[in-house]
């Protein structure tokens, strides 16, 4: 897979991730790899009721947003989980 | 470079937020038949109100038109409701008469202000609690 495609797929659900991180462009999607990661780690408190689904929805918005940035070729961090740097 | 989100990647997110967020809401309206909201998982396991706490009652009440007692319960509730149709018709009617005229733009300090009104909410209603035994 190349780098966009590598960059749009991670924001596809926990599956996307996966087939990003092991079939994609490691090295020159890592900008995207990193903030899809952190969005989906992140998410996984929106399965706690009432503050967890808001934060769920924060997530979702963030998701979107780091999709339609890898559609459109850039590499623009999402509002807080953005500055989290998981991926060396 | 990294640069920070803008109105190009937020309004359509926002967007397809609300759509989903419609079909969520359908389908546990009709689909589903209205299941019981269970009450907060923070509260209930460590009896300490957390951020989010009164959103759900914020919420209703907002849907019923009671502005007021929807920012009783949680304050953020009503400034995100209202900021996000702001910003939503405002980019909308910007882009319908050719990007002309004024425009409410999107900037990170937005998200700073939610997360501000969240944490001093928490800690006004938990200090109203525990001092002066007030529920809200």
């Amino acid at each position: 897979m190349d780098k966009r495609t590598t960059d749009i797929v991670a924001y596809l659900t926990w599956v996307g991730l996966l087939i990003a991180l092991i079939f994609g462009d490691r090295e020159n999607s890592k900008f995207h790899l990193n903030q899809a990661l952190v969005i989906w780690l992140f998410g996984l408190l929106g399965v706690i009721p009432c503050v967890g689904w808001a934060w769920g929805v924060f997530c979702l918005v963030c998701a979107v947003m780091g999709f339609i940035s890898a559609i459109n070729g850039e590499e623009k961090e999402v509002p807080l989980l953005g500055q989290f740097k998981l991926l060396k | 470079m990294k640069q920070p989100m803008s109105d190009r990647e937020v309004y359509p997110a926002l967007w397809i937020t609300l759509i989903v967020m419609a079909v969520a809401y359908l389908i546990w309206r009709f689909a589903l038949g209205c299941p019981p909201i269970s009450e907060c998982w923070f509260y209930g396991n460590f009896h300490i109100y957390c951020p989010g706490c009164g959103g759900t009652r914020a919420v209703i009440a907002l849907v019923h038109g009671h502005y007021l007692q929807s920012l009783y319960y949680h304050p953020a509730v009503l400034f995100i409701a209202v900021s996000i149709v702001a910003y939503l018709a405002s980019q909308t009617i910007w882009r319908l008469r050719g990007k002309r005229g004024m425009v409410l733009h999107y900037t990170d300090r937005w998200t700073d202000c939610v997360l501000a009104i969240f944490l001093i909410n928490c800690a006004i209603r938990n200090f109203l609690w525990f001092k002066f035994h007030i529920p809200i």
